[in-house]
């Protein structure tokens, strides 16, 4: 659906993004990561036909964004991140405008302004004026203009940024039902959302990619990020000389405290469970077992270790 | 099309608002000032030579009026969608930038051409109110209207490119002002007595009569041929290539400000 190559944006001499390259098939939900200042804005950008690219090359469903930018545009419903409106419009007028602009023929205009009023819960506000709405409320606004043209692919810009968590629990929901008709790249600073909503991450840093992965294999690749956390009562020093002896362990911490127990963390490589070999020597050697649990480094601690310096 | 979409709502953004209407009543009640004004001049003085419309179209107040009304209604157009950052939202549509141009650029048309419907008025009760009726000239009041028109046509696509290189409306107001004095001003050398100039450049040697030139500018000049009835293809021609050089221009320029941005 979306094919990015080499992509390169300068603003006056500094380089905004450079040499992105990558790709989002049909039907991914893709979240775009990244501090603040890292391209996603300018990348969405210029998906959407609205900036040029300095260099490289976008195709959007096989039409270049560049010299096919009015084919591109009648097939992305783009959410820009500012959420910029009329504000002496009503929500209805709003959304017939656009329906016009985008040249949905007008025996259909009704039935779409209905579906999307309805998908975006703005039943009951049709008539009034946008100006009023809360922040949040216009996002669900723009959101309606991004959807009324049932386009193939969905760019949103920080979608939730406004947002209650009510709100950002709902969109959760919409995004995943809009997902089974439109394929969706999206970015936010929500990361437990990407966690929850994206077949695939990209973390971008400085305008470059950083990795694009699945949301399950970006934590596995952080550092100490995924362990086994038990408490055992043994002492420290046989604890650690034990269980460091078990197969396929790497390292073993232990942390002594009350009454003779320890908090053990036992570090392996990803992707290898030792859980039963574990068991199995405490059981061996007869100690008291009162906790064993595996903890997985989160989204956020996968961002972090990949975006600083 | 997407043109007629953007027309209906760019009227709707100029008419939703009550500045337009004030901007009107000002309008009707200038321009009918100068109006009664000139009647009444004419009346005391009784003067035969020139009608009650031709007085109004040559008084320095009417071209007072057309420099501080025009930009008035051109300074929001574009300057008003980048200072909201809507103009990305309108560009992201599958819409082509000269469709935006053009819908905002008649829209303001239609607001300025609204904006003289009052002096029409005047003129049409001036006649039926009085008795005898003061004599109605078709063909000059015709002519007159279609030059006010014509250089309303030029001044409007003025102000709407700099309404486009600018996010703030006033400083599209002044440049718009600026440019239509100047311009105005330029018509005025025509009744200075300068002599033509002899330019020599790389050994070719020409002469420039600048009174000439200045005559062929002449807004004042048109407006007052025109009302005398006399019809001139010449000022037709400056106008609407003038436009369409301002609109190309404005394309150009919100062209630019999008790869900018």
């Amino acid at each position: 659906m979306i094919d990015v190559q080499n992509l390169s944006k300068s603003y006056s001499g500094h380089r905004a993004i450079q040499n992105l390259t990558f790709e989002v098939r049909k039907g991914e939900i893709v979240g775009l990561l990244g501090p603040n200042g890292a391209g996603k804005s300018t990348t969405m950008r210029i998906l959407s036909g609205y900036l040029p690219p300095t260099d490289g090359k976008v195709t959007i469903a096989g039409f270049d964004v560049v010299t096919e930018s009015l084919e591109v545009r009648k097939r992305i419903g783009y959410m820009p991140e500012k959420v910029p409106m009329y504000p002496d419009m009503r929500v209805n007028e709003f959304l017939r405008f656009r329906a016009e602009l985008k040249k949905i023929p007008s025996r259909r205009i009704r039935a779409r302004m209905d579906a999307v009023k309805q998908l975006c819960q703005l039943g009951d506000l049709e008539r009034t004026i946008i100006g009023t709405l809360s922040k949040g409320t216009q996002q669900r606004v723009a959101l309606a203009d991004a959807l009324i043209h049932e386009p193939e692919l969905l760019i949103l810009d920080e979608p939730t940024a406004g947002f209650d968590p009510t709100q950002i629990r709902a969109a959760r929901e919409l995004v995943k039902e809009l997902s089974s008709h439109h394929t969706i790249l999206l970015s936010t600073h929500i990361l437990s959302e990407v966690e929850m909503l994206c077949t695939r991450v990209i973390i971008i840093n400085r305008g470059r990619i950083e990795k694009a992965d699945t949301p399950q294999n970006l934590t596995r690749m952080v550092r100490g990020g995924h362990y086994l956390k038990l408490e055992v009562k043994a002492a420290k020093e046989a604890l650690i000389s034990k269980l460091e002896a078990v197969k396929e362990v790497e390292d073993v911490e232990a942390i002594p405290h009350e009454e003779g127990w320890c908090t053990v963390r036992v570090y392996s490589a990803p992707g290898v469970d030792v859980r039963d070999n574990i068991f199995q020597t405490i059981l061996k050697e007869q100690w008291q077992l009162r906790e064993m649990t595996t903890v997985r480094a989160t989204l956020e601690e996968a961002f972090v270790e990949l975006t600083q310096d | 099309m997407a043109y007629w979409t953007l027309l209906k709502k760019e009227l709707w953004s100029i008419f939703v608002s009550p500045v337009a209407y004030a901007v009107l009543t000002a309008c009707a009640f200038s321009i009918s000032a100068i109006f009664v004004y000139c009647f009444s001049a004419i009346n005391q003085q009784n003067v035969t030579s020139i009608s009650v419309l031709q007085a109004t179209a040559t008084l320095p107040t009417f071209w007072i009026l057309v420099m501080f009304q025009v930009p008035v209604m051109t300074m929001r157009t574009f300057a008003e969608e980048f200072k909201m950052g809507t103009m990305e939202m309108l560009l992201t549509a599958p819409i082509r930038e000269w469709e935006v141009v053009l819908a905002k650029y008649t829209a303001s048309l239609i607001f300025y051409t609204l904006a003289w419907v009052p002096l029409a008025v005047n003129v049409f009760y001036l006649h039926v109110l009085t008795n005898p009726p003061v004599p109605f000239y078709v063909w000059p009041a015709t002519l007159t209207f279609l030059a006010i028109f014509l250089f309303g046509m030029f001044f409007v696509s003025v102000g709407i490119f700099t309404s486009v290189i600018t996010r703030n409306q006033i400083v599209s107001a002044i440049l718009a002002f600026v440019f239509i004095f100047v311009y105005f001003c330029i018509g005025l050398l025509s009744y200075l007595n300068l002599d033509p100039w002899k330019i020599a450049v790389f050994g070719f040697s020409f002469t420039l009569d600048v009174r000439e030139i200045a005559s062929y500018m002449s807004a004042l000049e048109h407006l007052t041929t025109f009302a005398r009835g006399i019809f001139d293809t010449r000022p037709v021609v400056l106008y609407v290539s003038g436009t369409m050089l301002m609109l190309f221009l404005t394309q150009r320029a919100l062209l630019a400000r999008r790869l900018q941005s």
